[in-house]
């Protein structure tokens, strides 16, 4: 009997322990702070600069952001269960909008219109901010993005550079792009053939990672939507052109690896090999190129037969929940990562943005890359010309959705391995492409009468 | 009287204690069930009849979802490549039963790590497969253009850029995945079947390729069904080749599957309605292909016993 007793108290012991683990309230860091959740992908050496800079906004609005991590292929999913969920409990208050998603979260009234807060604030000076990459893809008046009230602070404004490598030009003896003018198609095709090698039967080395699609339709003159985005213009003979022009670079001119090629190693990884002269590269590719072996430096980006330039930018916005507890807190974070000039200053330093303050880029940004950072270029200011002249969002990011890209994208493969000709592929793809679009709009239209949402006054 | 109405009462007691006991038993799995097949059943059904983002509320279109359908090219290419990519299940079943006949009659001394390293792609990791066969299919350093190129075929296929040859590479990619598994049901099939008919054909004078015909073949149906629906039902839900080897659905929309656009639909487009129908769809044609191949194999399935 006495044994049995020792058993059942030792049993409930254990018990009580197990239990004791996981159950009850969990506990809470500091007392009483404010708690803000927050989400967001991210990479390493992002990740140990926004934790720093968010330990200082913690320290300056005595609270606790909860800094929710998500890899990146996972994040879309993540966030549309969060947003699926009617309770808002599991709806983070800050969060990345990933490009193309905002204006349906707009009308699904699942993010704040940040204008009156912005209005409100004594802390953001709006003329000092990049308008055209940055805040236009965030601003929405009822019927277009780019107009009206801002609903999300771009993360960063984003530009698309051209970059090269400037031990292989050195080594092809290929003169040195100039800072100031461009190249054209034709310095492309003449200068480019300069690196078209082989080793044996290998490949070793070319011209171009590879010639993005916007950035060469654009400056030539073309778009893929007409001016009100209501309209599929693929088969303009610019567009169609431009497009041929890309095949013509791989297939017929050797610049840039094949989609055979790149399917055994991505231009990327030829790239970071050194065997590519010119390639591109965001803000946050920075801190990994410099640790190249090999000097590199920004150039102009390629200009289209008339002189265009173009390349594109925008990133992703941050925005504040509908369904957050504490607004006026999740604003301030919003805008402290996105404006504030420490925070700002922490995360250039690390590598990862152009400022979105202007004066700051322009001033203390630029001097430091030529002057101070441990990697130095002297070509900096290309980043900001792109965010000045000719930096563009993207289309397909300024539609309901971008379905009507998918056509185009699932065929535009043949004409880049030079099985079909442009002409032949955008004639056919058109249609579908415009069908795609309307039938966006419509879901737009039948989405906003279910919720009624309506612009503000 | 009195000890007969105690007694009854004590029975009914005891079954009424066993009712119970039987329920408390199969409460969980049939909570399992409820919570996480009926319910969510009932729930997508009624879901492929709206419109929903997910971030909204849904709005019932009634059969829009359906007949928008069949009106997109691209679940209409799905179906086509999906029925395509099946093509492997009959070849793949033929290789199979073939290398079961040589492990079974230790056509080589190798047979037992001829057994392990069949099964091998069956137990390895279905991304690290797709990545070494990406590389296997490389156009200019692929070992299969290599090969090719033994044979005189300087510039083999490019197998996965070209919509006509990508999907024939899937379905060498999946023969080799599946061979192991199938090769494994046939072999404990084969070695089911009595020494002593064997013995019997032999003394009748039949050859080797007519006991094969004559009795492993008809003597497996069961197994070859078996492998067949299973397969089938396999090949109808195929969608991880596709997402990682073809992202997007390869070029022109060639490997995309019913799976893999029901995921574009729901997952990147956000059209839950929409994906919800499709998944209904590929529930159906699982549905009545599986009832077709129960109709038709009395006609040719003999029974085991």
């Amino acid at each position: 009997m006495r044994a049995k007793m020792v058993a059942l108290v030792g049993m409930m012991l254990i018990l009580s322990m197990l239990f004791g683990c996981g159950g009850g309230p969990a506990p809470t860091t500091d007392g009483n702070l404010p708690v803000i959740t927050f989400m967001g992908w991210t990479n390493a050496t992002e990740s140990k600069a926004y934790d720093a800079v968010i330990k200082k906004f913690e320290e300056a609005y005595r609270c606790d952001v909860k800094y929710n991590k998500v890899a990146v292929g996972e994040y879309r999913t993540k966030l549309n269960s969060a947003m699926a969920d009617a309770t808002g409990n599991s709806t983070p208050d800050v969060f990345y909008v990933p490009a193309g998603m905002l204006w349906n979260l707009i009308i699904s009234e699942k993010v704040v219109n940040l204008q009156p807060y912005l209005d409100a604030s004594d802390k953001i000076r709006e003329s000092d901010l990049w308008e055209l990459p940055g805040w236009f893809q965030y601003r929405f008046d009822g019927n277009e993005i780019g107009k009206g009230d801002i609903y999300a602070f771009p993360k960063d404004v984003g530009p698309w550079a051209m970059v090269y490598n400037k031990t292989l030009f050195e080594q092809f003896g290929v003169p040195l792009p100039d800072p100031d003018e461009p190249w054209t198609w034709d310095d492309l095709i003449a200068q480019g053939a300069k690196f078209n090698h082989k080793t044996g039967t290998m490949r070793d080395a070319f011209a171009l990672a590879w010639l993005s699609v916007y950035p060469t339709v654009w400056s030539n003159g073309a778009s893929f939507l007409s001016e009100d985005r209501r309209t599929v213009t693929v088969t303009d003979p610019k567009f169609v052109e431009a497009i041929q022009f890309i095949s013509d670079c791989i297939n017929v001119h050797n610049l840039t690896p094949s989609p055979d090629e790149s399917s055994s190693m991505d231009a990327y990884t030829r790239w970071v090999q050194g065997q590519v002269a010119i390639c591109n590269a965001g803000p946050w590719d920075v801190t990994t190129y410099d640790k190249l072996p090999f000097e590199w430096e920004y150039m102009p980006y390629i200009a289209g037969p008339s002189g265009i330039q173009a390349t594109t930018v925008g990133y992703m916005g941050l925005a504040v929940s509908s369904q957050s507890d504490n607004k006026d807190l999740a604003f301030e974070l919003a805008r402290y990562l996105t404006t504030d000039l420490e925070a700002q200053r922490s995360l250039y330093k690390a590598g990862q943005i152009v400022p979105n303050v202007v004066s700051m880029a322009k001033g203390e940004y630029v001097d430091y890359v030529k002057n101070q950072a441990p990697v130095r270029h002297r070509n900096v200011f290309e980043w900001i010309r792109i965010l000045e002249d000719y930096g563009r969002p993207q289309e397909e990011y300024l539609t309901f959705n971008n379905e009507w890209m998918q056509p185009f994208m699932s065929g535009v493969g043949m004409v880049f391995n030079g099985s079909r000709t442009a002409l032949e592929f955008l004639q056919e793809v058109e249609p579908t492409m415009q069908q795609k679009l309307d039938e966006s709009y419509e879901l737009e239209r039948t989405t906003r009468q279910n919720t009624g949402w309506m612009p503000r006054e | 009287m009195a000890v007969r109405t105690r007694k009854a009462r004590t029975g009914r007691n005891i079954h009424r204690t066993e009712n119970l006991f039987g329920w408390l038993f199969v409460a969980p799995l049939m909570t399992q069930l409820l919570v996480f097949l009926l319910i969510p059943l009932a729930a997508s059904f009624v879901i492929s009849f709206s419109q929903w983002n997910l971030i909204s509320p849904p709005i019932l279109v009634g059969l829009r979802n359906y007949l928008q359908l069949f009106r997109n090219e691209y679940f209409i290419k799905a179906i086509g490549n999906t029925f395509f990519l099946m093509i492997g299940i009959p070849i793949g079943m033929v290789c199979s039963f073939l290398v079961a006949v040589m492990v079974k009659h230790r056509m080589g001394s190798l047979s037992d790590l001829f057994k392990v390293l069949l099964y091998l792609p069956a137990v390895t990791n279905g991304v690290a497969v797709a990545i070494t066969w990406k590389w296997i299919f490389n156009a200019d350093f692929g070992l299969l253009n290599s090969f090719l190129g033994w044979f005189g075929i300087s510039e083999g296929p490019r197998w996965l850029t070209d919509p006509l040859w990508i999907k024939p590479a899937f379905i060498l990619m999946g023969i080799w995945g599946g061979l192991g598994g199938s090769m494994l049901l046939f072999f404990a099939a084969l070695s089911n079947i009595p020494e002593e008919m064997y013995e019997a054909a032999e003394i009748d004078g039949a050859s080797f390729f007519q006991k094969m015909i004559r009795i492993s073949v008809p003597l497996s149906t069961p197994t070859i069904f078996f492998i067949l629906v299973v397969g089938v039902i396999g090949g109808l839900q195929s969608f991880g080749q596709t997402y990682i080897m073809a992202p997007g659905g390869g070029v022109e929309y060639s490997a995309g599957t019913l799976v893999y656009f029901i995921w574009q639909q729901g997952m990147e487009q956000m059209k839950m309605g929409y994906a919800t129908a499709t998944a209904w769809m590929l529930g159906l044609f699982i549905l009545v292909v599986t009832i077709l191949q129960f109709r038709f194999q009395k006609h040719w399935v003999r029974d085991a016993s």
